[in-house]
C-alpha cells in the first residue's frame, strides 16, 4: 500500500516529535487557525500543527481533524523523500521518471471508505478554512486538482485554489494554470465540461511528485518520485475513464464548466498580497470520498507551508537548466523572503567571470516568476541569507556586476510589475577567478574548530539555553 | 505598478478590490454581479443602482 499523509505524520510524531503540535482546544477555521500558525511561526518554529476539535462550515465540530502546514519545513520535505535539504533538489532531479501506476480494487482503497454521491455530498462538513481578512470565504488551499487531456488521455496535475460558494459548488481559479488552461481550451473546442478530481491530502512526495514541470502523465511522475507507482482506482462519476489516489484521505470529484463562470477572490496569494476579485470557471460536485478517519488537509497561503511545497521542484529545474550553459552551478535556492519564486540564489564554483551573468540570464529566461537572481561563490552558503547579502556587500560592484533587463514577462501577482510585464536582474556577487587579486575571507583553524565542543565548557543546563 | 480597481460594497461601505480583466468587462457589462468579501452581500455597480463605479488607483499594496 502506498505511504500517505497520515502514515508520514505517525513517522514524523514517532522519529521526529518536535515537527508535529497537537491542539485539542475547540478552533473555528474562520481565521483562528491561521491566527494560531502564525504566532507559532513568529516564535521561529515550523511544526505541522494538527487541530483534533475543529467547527466545520454547518457549525458543528468536525469529524475529520486539521492538519496545517505539513509542507512548511525544507527539514520534513528531504525527510520525505529519504534525503538532506542541500540534497532535496538533487534527490527530485533523479527521481523524476514516469513509473506506471497501478490499478487497486476499491476494497483496497481507503479513499472509498466513505462516499457521498448525488444530493447527499455536502462539502460543508469539512472544517474549511477561510484563512485571511479579504478573502472572499472558505477555500480549499490544498487540492492537487486533475484534468484529463481529452486528445491524449495524459492527466495534469495542479495545485489550485478553489473558493467553495455552497455544499456542492466549488469556484476554480482557472487563470493560474498553464498545462490545465491548455487541456480545458481542447474541451471547451469540444463543447464539453470538464471533469476535474481535488485530491486532498496524501503523502508529500505525493505533493512534491504533482508539481513536476514536465508536460506529460503526471501520476506517472508522481509514481517516480513516491519511489514505488501510484494506486489508482476508479472514480465514483465516471469509473475507470477518470482514476484517482486509492490511499488519498479525501477525493472530491467535480465537473468544470467551459460556459459559465461567476465571482471569485479577493484571495491572498503567495506574494503576500491578495488578487483582485476575478471571474473564473463554476464547478459542480458530484462525489465526495474519504477515509473513514480521514484528516482534513489545509495549507497557509503566502506563508512557508505554501511556498516551500514548489521551491525544491523549482530550484531543480533551474539548477538543470543553468548546468546545461554553466557547468560550475553547484546548487540553487529559492528563498522563502522572495516568495520562493521571485529570488534565486545560485552557487557557482566559476571557471571563468563570465559564467554568473549567464547563470543570471538563463535563470531569469527559465521561470517567468524569477525576478532577482544573485550568483555566489562556492565558500557561501546560500541557505543563510545572512552570508548571501555579505557576499554582495564585499564582493559586488553597481557599475560592473549588476544586470538589469527591462520588459521581461513576470507575474501579475507581483505588484510592482506592469501588469504582466516586468523588469528582471542579477547580481554577480563573486570573487574574481584569479582569486589571487582578492583578499581572503577571515577563518579560524579548522583543526580548532573540529576540536572544540561546547559541552565541554557549558554545563547542561547552560547548553539548553542556548 | 499595479494597478488595482477597488469598490466599495454598497451594504457595508467598505472598499476591496477586483482584478484589471473584470473591470474591463464591468465597462460593457455594468450589471455583472460582485460579492463583498466583508458582509458576503452581492451586488452590481449598474447604472440602475446609481452604485460607485470602480476608481482606479496605482498602488503597490493594497489599503487595510
Amino acid at each position: 500500500m502506498n505511504p500517505c499523509m497520515q502514515s508520514f505524520i505517525k513517522h514524523l510524531e514517532r522519529d521526529m516529535p518536535s515537527h508535529v503540535l497537537r491542539i485539542k482546544k475547540e478552533v473555528s477555521p474562520e481565521f483562528e487557525v491561521p491566527a494560531i500558525l502564525q504566532q507559532v511561526e513568529a516564535k521561529k518554529k515550523q511544526p505541522v500543527i494538527i487541530f483534533e476539535k475543529v467547527r466545520n462550515l454547518n457549525g458543528s465540530i468536525s469529524e475529520l481533524p486539521l492538519v496545517i502546514n505539513l509542507f512548511g519545513s525544507r527539514e520534513r520535505l528531504a525527510d520525505a523523500l529519504g534525503t538532506t535539504v542541500s540534497k532535496l533538489p538533487f534527490e527530485y532531479l533523479a527521481r523524476e521518471k514516469p513509473v506506471e501506476p497501478v490499478v487497486v480494487d476499491r476494497s483496497k482503497a481507503a479513499v472509498k471508505q466513505v462516499v457521498q454521491k448525488g444530493d447527499t455530498v455536502d462539502l460543508f462538513q469539512l472544517p474549511i478554512v477561510t484563512h485571511h481578512e479579504m478573502d472572499l470565504g472558505p477555500y480549499l488551499s490544498s487540492p492537487s486538482v486533475w484534468v484529463k487531456d481529452p486528445e491524449t488521455g495524459w492527466t495534469n496535475c495542479a495545485i489550485l485554489r478553489v473558493y467553495v460558494a455552497g455544499p456542492q459548488h466549488l469556484v476554480v481559479n482557472f487563470n493560474a494554470a498553464r498545462h490545465t488552461n491548455y487541456y480545458f481550451n481542447k474541451y471547451k473546442a469540444l463543447k464539453r465540461n470538464v471533469p476535474i478530481i481535488l485530491i486532498m491530502g496524501h503523502h508529500p512526495a505525493f505533493y512534491m511528485g504533482a508539481q513536476t514541470k514536465l508536460l506529460t502523465d503526471e501520476p506517472k511522475i508522481i509514481g517516480g518520485i513516491m519511489g514505488e507507482p501510484l494506486e489508482l482506482t476508479p472514480s465514483e462519476t465516471w469509473g475507470d475513464k477518470m482514476m484517482v489516489p486509492a490511499q488519498a484521505e479525501i477525493v472530491i470529484e467535480a465537473e468544470m464548466s467551459t460556459s459559465e463562470v461567476e465571482i471569485e477572490a479577493p484571495f491572498g496569494e503567495y506574494t503576500q498580497y491578495y488578487g483582485g476579485q476575478r471571474l473564473n470557471p463554476t464547478c459542480k460536485v458530484s462525489a465526495v470520498t474519504r477515509k473513514k478517519d480521514a484528516y482534513y488537509l489545509d495549507v497557509m497561503p503566502g506563508h512557508a507551508d505554501h511556498l516551500l511545497l514548489d521551491a525544491p521542484m523549482i530550484e531543480a529545474y533551474l539548477f538543470d537548466r543553468i548546468k546545461a550553459v554553466v557547468p560550475g552551478v553547484t546548487a540553487v535556492h529559492m528563498p522563502v523572503s522572495g516568495a520562493a519564486r521571485l529570488h534565486a540564489y545560485v552557487q557557482v564554483k566559476k571557471r571563468n567571470d563570465g559564467e554568473p551573468k549567464t547563470a543570471i540570464a538563463t535563470a531569469l529566461s527559465s521561470d517567468y516568476r524569477l525576478k532577482h537572481v544573485i550568483v555566489v561563490d562556492e565558500d557561501v552558503d546560500i541557505y543563510d541569507e545572512e552570508q548571501v547579502l555579505w557576499a554582495v556587500a564585499t564582493r559586488s560592484q553597481w557599475d560592473k556586476d549588476i544586470v538589469v533587463i527591462p520588459g521581461m514577462m513576470g507575474t501579475r501577482l507581483d505588484p510592482s510589475a506592469n501588469d504582466i510585464v516586468t523588469t528582471k536582474g542579477g547580481i554577480d556577487a563573486t570573487q574574481p577567478v584569479d582569486r589571487r587579486t582578492f583578499p581572503k575571507r577571515i577563518t579560524i583553524p579548522e583543526s580548532v574548530l573540529s576540536r572544540i565542543k561546547l559541552d565541554d565548557y557549558l554545563a547542561p543546563d547552560v547548553l539548553k539555553q542556548l | 505598478m499595479a494597478r488595482v480597481n477597488y469598490v466599495a460594497c454598497p451594504s457595508c461601505h467598505r472598499e476591496y478590490y477586483i482584478d484589471r480583466i473584470l473591470s474591463d468587462a464591468l465597462e460593457t457589462n455594468p450589471d455583472q454581479t460582485l460579492k463583498c468579501p466583508f458582509c458576503k452581500k452581492v451586488f452590481n455597480l449598474g447604472t440602475k443602482t446609481g452604485a460607485e463605479k470602480p476608481k482606479a488607483a496605482n498602488i503597490a499594496s493594497p489599503a487595510r
